[in-house]
């Protein structure tokens, strides 16, 4: 290929012009096929993210109990099956005040358990525990469970879901660590 | 624009792919074959890589279920963005395909072109 440097040659030109059509109608292609591979985070469409799901009646929650509620994902698609139900732990304080708490621990977001007879969430994976309030009790999370904002309304417990709080989002706002020694 | 050259000479330094592609442009061809008699192979060839993009694409949501094929083509068509274009280029581009590997196969029988210099 002779493509002088002083003078554009015709066949030069032609490789140019062939190049950018050809790139063009690459472009063009590639916009859909981007905007095809970011559709799960293009937030604003989907509705449902940030809505008011129901736990069921307040009654299948008893007085001073902590019972385990599963509740579907509203941002969901029609193929995610099982993988689209999120389990959480609601304790009834009192009859009137309600605590929900997301079933992961606060460390690296295994399922934690409710023991009845030690009054404690413990975590399976790294030993992690927690009080009856969510707050921490010992183990490797550096804070208590999190929890979901909740409102009572016509005898049902809703809760907020879709904007599920995760340690890397939250706790590193929200906890001071102190620097590595 | 001076750091986009630099790029591609280290690129090109590292994969030696410049020198081989301006050797086959360059490759001198009977006058004759500039013709658009010849385009239907690299217009194949497209066709192909478009119908293996796409396919991709589609295989990541689509679920081969009898009971769930329909609705994640529902969601397909209508809740994935540029779904439906995806999802209809993948179909367009099936059937053009058969057409141009057709007429090309056709143009190479009927030129020749499978004989010696070109084999």
């Amino acid at each position: 290929m002779t493509i002088s440097s002083e003078r554009p040659s015709r066949r030069g030109i032609f490789l140019k012009l062939g190049l950018l059509l050809n790139g063009a109608v690459g472009l063009l292609l590639a916009i859909p096929v981007v905007r095809y591979l970011f559709s799960p985070i293009a937030r604003e469409r989907k509705p449902g993210y940030r809505a008011w799901v129901s736990l069921g009646a307040v009654e299948s929650f008893p007085a001073g109990q902590t019972r385990l509620a599963t509740y579907r994902n509203p941002v969901v698609t029609p193929s995610d099956g099982e993988t689209a139900s999120i389990p959480c732990w609601v304790r009834n304080v009192d009859g009137k005040q309600f605590q929900v708490f997301a079933i992961n621990c606060a460390h690296l977001g295994c399922p934690v358990r409710w023991f009845p007879q030690s009054n404690l969430f413990m975590c399976p994976c790294h030993g992690g525990a927690y009080y009856a309030d969510g707050s921490r009790a010992s183990g490797p999370p550096e804070r208590g469970m999190f929890e979901q904002r909740y409102k009572l309304e016509g005898g049902n417990l809703f809760i907020e879901v879709g904007d599920m709080p995760t340690p890397g989002a939250v706790a590193s706002l929200s906890v001071r660590r102190a620097p590595c020694a | 624009m001076r750091l986009m050259g630099r790029m591609g000479r280290w690129f090109d330094q590292r994969l030696q792919l410049g020198k081989p592609m301006m050797e086959t442009l360059a490759h001198p061809v009977p006058r004759e074959t500039a013709s658009w008699f010849y385009v239907f192979g690299s217009a194949a060839l497209t066709v192909f890589a478009l119908q293996v993009v796409t396919g991709i694409l589609l295989a990541i949501l689509y679920v081969p279920s009898a009971a769930e094929a329909w609705n994640s083509l529902q969601n397909l068509n209508h809740q994935v963005t540029a779904g439906w274009f995806i999802r209809a280029l993948h179909g367009w581009g099936s059937n053009f395909m058969i057409a141009i590997v057709l007429i090309h196969m056709v143009q190479v029988f009927l030129f020749g072109a499978y004989k010696f210099p070109g084999s």
